[in-house]
């Protein structure tokens, strides 16, 4: 039975409804979609015993302010944005029960830049070809406004205590390195000596959205001819580079398709990093093996088991 | 098959096909026939593939399968595939377009680029068959080839911040449709009633690869009365079979 669990006093910056991607509708050029950090929407799923393919709202920055609709057990997992449960500090990665006519409200960055709200029994909200994710562009869904309702699919919840033990915490830093896994242009379309410092250097967050990421450095990326390719298959990560020379991560709503030099994907197993990386954060790359990024990928996967 | 094809990581849960370098209606056609055998020999490891102009993605969950084993199955698949004609869609999908006028800002641009009348380009342009490469960059968006060289025209200097979806335009050697309201800086000269791109619709999506599309000129009563009956969903998209 559907229930209204929050109304929405202020929307923020930017809040969606996201679960763990779009899949199938690549060749027609829908994009995957879904949480920008997986990782933080799946454990908040997780903690409130749901299933996997359950939606989360991703809450980007914050500004956003909810009012309870109902009493339910929740979960706030990612960033911290200063959340708050009627002024007192509101627990991040501990499940917790709020009240009806509770305010919960995201104050602003303090580490890391989305934060995930699962509810026990999952969002009923409207699913498009498959999958929660609101992809507006594509006219799937709506962001979270301002006076909306959401539902919970279930009204009665439990008061199981569940959290992540600290020592498994991950910590949002403003600088990072990612591994990179080269694309296949990287022989033929870059310079060498420009390609050699992609990897010696550091670059600084430009600008982003759910699409991608912008980033700059004085040192420009330079090809060997032109850098222009014929439109190929582009995925969440794929760093792609334009005639300008400055990299672009693309992130969760990456287009399928595109026609710029890729330098390498990042690997799947880092992505969260980047999804947290703020505004002026600074990132480094670091060339990967194939096996090396796998099994590092498959660490992580274990270790939501211990979770 | 005939040569060899190449095949590279895309990050750690996927893999490009680079199966040529250059763009043709024979290239596509392989590309197309290697995506479909990949997806019916690899369903049960794989999560989706992503056919382009010259390559083919293939995603697949790392912890599932492996992309050695998958690099060694679709060798061996491409080894064995078989392109016959009935792998060539005979497809062609009509497009109503209303050319010009408020709906065809640009149309006089591409004349005059071209040396042409704006009566030429439209004759022109739905002149032409024009094959469906690849939907990519925006969800239902066809990359078409086959515009007639004469109707080359460059970008606009500054996008427009939004173009309406159904607008039909030029961009360089390339013609196509939006599909979704977009900013955009293709040469827009026309305009088509018809949503190649529709969530509420059974089928979302109008096109596929491999199809063919044929641009029709309507004037503003049938672009007006189509229009309509697609609003009310009773229009019908005229497909011609067995043409080639």
């Amino acid at each position: 039975m559907s229930v209204p669990i929050f109304s929405i006093k202020k929307e923020g910056v930017y809040t969606s409804i996201q679960d763990q991607g779009r899949y199938g509708y690549q060749s027609k050029g829908v994009p995957v979609s879904g949480a920008i950090d997986r990782y933080a929407c799946l454990i908040a799923n997780h903690l409130v015993q749901n299933s996997e393919e359950q939606a989360c709202l991703e809450v980007t920055f914050g500004g956003t302010e909810l009012i309870a609709e109902k009493d339910h057990r929740i979960v706030i997992c990612g960033a911290d944005l200063d959340a708050k449960l009627n002024g007192e500090v509101a627990p991040l990665w501990k499940t917790f029960v709020i009240q009806k006519g509770d305010t919960l409200k995201f104050g602003g960055p303090i580490n890391g830049t989305r934060a995930y709200v699962a509810v026990e029994g999952g969002f009923d909200v409207p699913s498009y070809l498959g999958s929660y994710s609101v992809y507006e562009r594509g006219g799937l869904g709506e962001k979270v406004s301002k006076s909306d309702s959401i539902y919970v699919k279930e009204e009665s919840y439990t008061l199981v205590k569940r959290g992540v033990v600290e020592q498994y915490l991950p910590s949002y830093e403003k600088e990072i390195e990612v591994g990179v896994i080269p694309s296949h242009h990287h022989q033929d379309l870059f310079e060498e000596d420009s390609y050699a410092a992609f990897f010696e250097t550091e670059y600084q967050v430009a600008g982003g959205d759910r699409m991608g990421i912008q980033l700059k450095n004085d040192h420009k990326l330079r090809f060997k001819n032109r850098g222009d390719i014929l439109s190929e298959p582009t995925t969440f990560g794929t760093i792609q580079v334009p005639s300008s020379g400055n990299p672009i991560i693309l992130m969760a709503d990456s287009q399928t398709t595109g026609g710029y030099a890729t330098i390498g994907t990042v690997a799947t197993a880092d992505l969260w990093k980047v999804a947290q990386l703020p505004p002026g954060g600074k990132v480094s790359f670091k060339e990967v093996s194939l096996d090396e990024a796998v099994e590092r990928h498959k660490e992580q996967q274990e270790l939501l088991k211990w979770i | 098959m005939g040569n060899d094809i190449n095949i590279h990581p895309l990050g750690d849960s996927g893999l490009t096909i680079v199966v040529d370098d250059t763009i043709s209606p024979e290239v596509n056609q392989k590309v197309l026939a290697l995506a479909k055998a990949v997806e019916q020999n690899e369903f049960r490891s794989i999560i989706e593939v992503v056919p382009a102009y010259t390559t083919i993605a293939v995603y697949f969950d790392p912890l599932v399968t492996s992309y050695d084993y998958l690099s060694k199955s679709i060798h061996k698949t491409w080894k064995d595939l078989e392109i016959g004609d009935e792998s060539i869609s005979r497809e062609e999908v009509i497009i109503p377009v209303l050319y010009g006028g408020e709906k065809g800002p640009d149309l006089e641009t591409v004349a005059q680029h071209n040396g042409l009348t704006p009566e030429d380009v439209i004759s022109r342009h739905k002149a032409s068959d024009y094959l469906v490469y690849m939907i990519g960059f925006l969800p239902g968006f066809p990359y078409l080839g086959g515009l007639d060289k004469k109707l080359t025209t460059p970008r606009l200097e500054t996008p427009r911040q939004e173009v309406q979806a159904g607008s039909v335009g030029i961009a360089d050697q390339q013609t196509g449709v939006y599909p979704l309201d977009s900013p955009g800086g293709w040469n827009i000269i026309g305009h088509t009633p018809v949503k190649l791109f529709d969530p509420e619709r059974e089928e979302p999506f109008l096109l596929k690869a491999g199809q063919s599309i044929r641009f029709k000129e309507v004037n503003e009563d049938e672009w007006h009365s189509i229009q309509e009956r697609v609003k009310r969903g009773t229009y019908e998209i005229e497909v011609r079979r067995g043409g080639g």
